[in-house]
């Protein structure tokens, strides 16, 4: 222990055996300053033999320990001469061997206090540390994040961060069809953690929610990138895709509370079951495969974040009933009304609850009401254009991209973007399917259909294409859209070019229908016939010209 | 795609829902194959309804579907075939290999 020691004229007799002790002792004078006291443990007043031989007052010398915090203890002091100074103990004179296990005792006290200051000095700093991460990493994400897009109309958010930054991360953007993506990331770790595990699905998510891809085609990707980038680091979330137009909601719920749609009354209509989390499972063993839900009238579909129900305690509760039970308790619960409530009136849910034990909450909410303008024209079957744009796309695809990525949905999106409405989509999906796969299949992979014949002959036959897909070195398939305004109307053209030998197309299209009737194969160029308005091969066999009405003429 | 099943007495219904192309061959026969094992089956439902899409490699599945069923002594049809896949199914010309609904 430090000691500094007040000692009277007749010298510090108390001197040697603290030192002998084991102590570190100080004699107290005239030139001791507030950093000396400051440094030491304890102070020791000699008053036994008055008068003091310092230089210093014991007032002063009190005054300087009272300011530093520094207990001092006056041996053999009459306690009424003494100045009555809080932290200062006036003691009767003890012998040695009474006060230096007293001192020991004070020393272990001294000694805990110590080491209860620099744990608490560490825990600011980390405190500290930990608060800049989250800041940083909150700024990070910022500037992912499309803020403009969570204000969409048909949505509302409730969010509560435990902390300045939540880990329940909520992304909304709409696709060129104007089908509205939503993705909830329901993160157990904060600060640059959450980051970290959001950062891979962020970017895939606003790019493929651009160009019109499907849900399940972001989640096979941020599947893909969470698997690759942070291996043994799954990611709960839930992907949504609703078609105000077509009154189709499709839900990828990946480990976050099940998704839950809600009618005008708040009965549960439908809720999505759990798949494994994002990166939890290789990307061919991952099921990417999207509940599929349609509605006609007004419904609510909320995405809640496991901190959330945690919070409801649901036990063995369906979220379904334990939401659909809330939202009944807020007077109706129409989306307009909802608005209105604060996520703090579920019940239960403390106002402020900081520390590492806090759960980040949100709840959000989907307004899920067909387009006016749909449901009037519902009844229509001449397809329309919303705008009568002449345009042109081509697209030349290498073997890296056939075997990453999802070209028809692509291309759907694509069309999306340059207004076609979503009437046209079946047939488009039919031929540019047809059109992509005849080419990879037969062109690049020279793949024989008959090896689908047999009991698990498309097994065999899916088998043998991935695998010549993934040796694939050479080889392109070229693509290009045409929209043009013709007398008869609008036109899409396709035209495919395959850098395979071509094949005999004219021993093809003479083929009886009869004769492939039965077989499981042979069908996809009679779609595309038939659902085209003309079609024209080259004579190698390798490039196809698809041309398709999209609009008759005055549409 | 995903898919379910509901069983009733000697039928099965096999509800399909999402796009219905090469991509789901997996889920499907693990599907029908569980079905199909089951002796009391005689009737096997494939519901449509939320097929939003099929293509050809789906045709070639049902087809290969009632195939197996034949030989397990079952009955295949389908149902609620509507929009865009009750045009490929037409074109096809579905409706002269199974009961189509």
């Amino acid at each position: 222990m430090n000691i500094l020691l007040l000692a009277p004229v007749a010298g510090p007799r108390l001197m040697p055996p603290l030192v002998r002790a084991g102590h570190v002792v100080q004699e107290a004078n005239g030139k001791t300053n507030a950093a000396a006291v400051a440094a030491a443990d304890l102070a020791l007043v000699e008053a036994a033999a008055f008068p003091l031989a310092t230089g210093l007052s014991l007032a002063a010398f009190l005054e300087q320990c009272h300011s530093a915090g520094i207990a001092c203890l006056a041996l053999g002091a009459d306690p009424a001469v003494m100045p009555p100074v809080p932290g200062f103990h006036p003691l009767p004179a003890v012998p040695d061997g009474v006060l230096l296990p007293l001192l020991d005792a004070i020393g272990g006290q001294v000694q805990a206090r110590r080491e209860a200051a620099a744990k608490a000095e560490r825990l600011h700093r980390l405190e500290t540390i930990l608060a800049e991460e989250r800041r940083v990493a909150r700024y990070a994400l910022e500037q992912f994040i499309s803020h403009d897009q969570l204000t969409d109309p048909a949505l509302h958010i409730w969010s509560r961060a435990a902390h300045s930054f939540s880990g329940d991360i909520i992304l909304a953007a709409r696709t060129p069809a104007n089908v509205l993506h939503l993705m909830l990331i329901d993160n157990m770790s904060r600060g640059t953690g959450a980051m970290v595990s959001a950062l891979p699905v962020i970017a895939p998510f606003y790019r493929m929610t651009e160009k019109g891809f499907s849900i399940d085609a972001i989640v096979r990707e941020a599947n893909a990138r969470i698997y690759r980038l942070n291996p043994g680091r799954s990611v709960p979330a839930t992907l949504v895709s609703v078609d105000f137009s077509d009154g189709v909601i499709h839900v990828w719920n990946g480990g976050t509370p099940n998704p839950v749609l809600l009618n005008a009354y708040n009965d549960a209509l439908q809720e999505a079951q759990p798949r494994a989390e994002l990166g939890a499972a290789s990307p061919e063993n991952f099921n990417v495969v999207a509940d599929v839900w349609t509605f006609q009238d007004e419904c609510l579909l909320a995405l809640s974040s496991r901190g959330l129900m945690r919070h409801l305690d649901i036990g063995s509760e369906h979220v379904s009933a334990c939401l659909s039970r809330w939202l009944r308790q807020q007077g109706g619960g129409r989306f307009e009304q909802l608005k209105q409530f604060d996520l703090l009136d579920f019940p239960d849910i403390p106002a402020e609850e900081e520390g590492i034990d806090g759960e980040d909450m949100s709840l959000t909410l989907v307004r899920c009401q067909r387009d006016a303008k749909t449901l009037q024209g519902a009844a229509a079957t001449v397809p329309s254009v919303a705008s009568g744009g002449e345009w042109q796309l081509t697209l030349r695809i290498s073997p890296d991209e056939m075997r990453s990525v999802d070209i028809v949905p692509l291309l759907l999106g694509a069309i999306g973007q340059f207004n076609t409405t979503q009437s046209m989509t079946g047939t488009l999906f039919v031929v540019l399917s047809e059109l992509y796969n005849n080419a990879l299949d037969h062109g690049i992979l020279g793949l024989d259909s008959a090896l689908k014949l047999g009991p698990d002959g498309m097994g065999a036959f899916l088998d043998e294409r991935a695998r010549r897909l993934q040796a694939l070195q050479k080889g392109e398939i070229e693509l290009t859209l045409n929209q043009s305004s013709t007398a008869e109307g609008l036109v899409l053209s396709v035209i495919c070019i395959d850098s395979g030998p071509g094949f005999n197309h004219a021993d093809v299209c003479r083929r009886e229908p009869a004769e492939t009737e039965a077989l499981p194969y042979g069908r996809g160029l009679a779609l595309i016939k038939s659902l085209a308005s003309s079609i024209e091969f080259n004579p190698q066999g390798n490039r196809l010209h698809v041309r398709l009405a999209i609009a008759p003429s005055g549409d | 795609m995903q898919t379910s099943v509901t069983t009733t007495d000697n039928r099965a219904v096999v509800r399909l829902q999402g796009r219905f192309d090469f991509n789901s061959h997996r889920e499907f026969r693990e599907c029908v194959d569980g079905v199909l094992q089951q002796a009391a089956i005689r009737e096997v439902v494939v519901d449509l309804g939320e097929v939003e899409y099929l293509d050809s490699s789906a045709l070639g599945m049902l087809l290969m579907l009632r195939d197996k069923a034949r030989g397990s002594n079952k009955e295949v049809s389908l149902a609620n075939c509507k929009g865009a896949v009750k045009q490929v199914l037409d074109i096809a010309n579905f409706s002269k290999l199974f009961a189509i609904s």
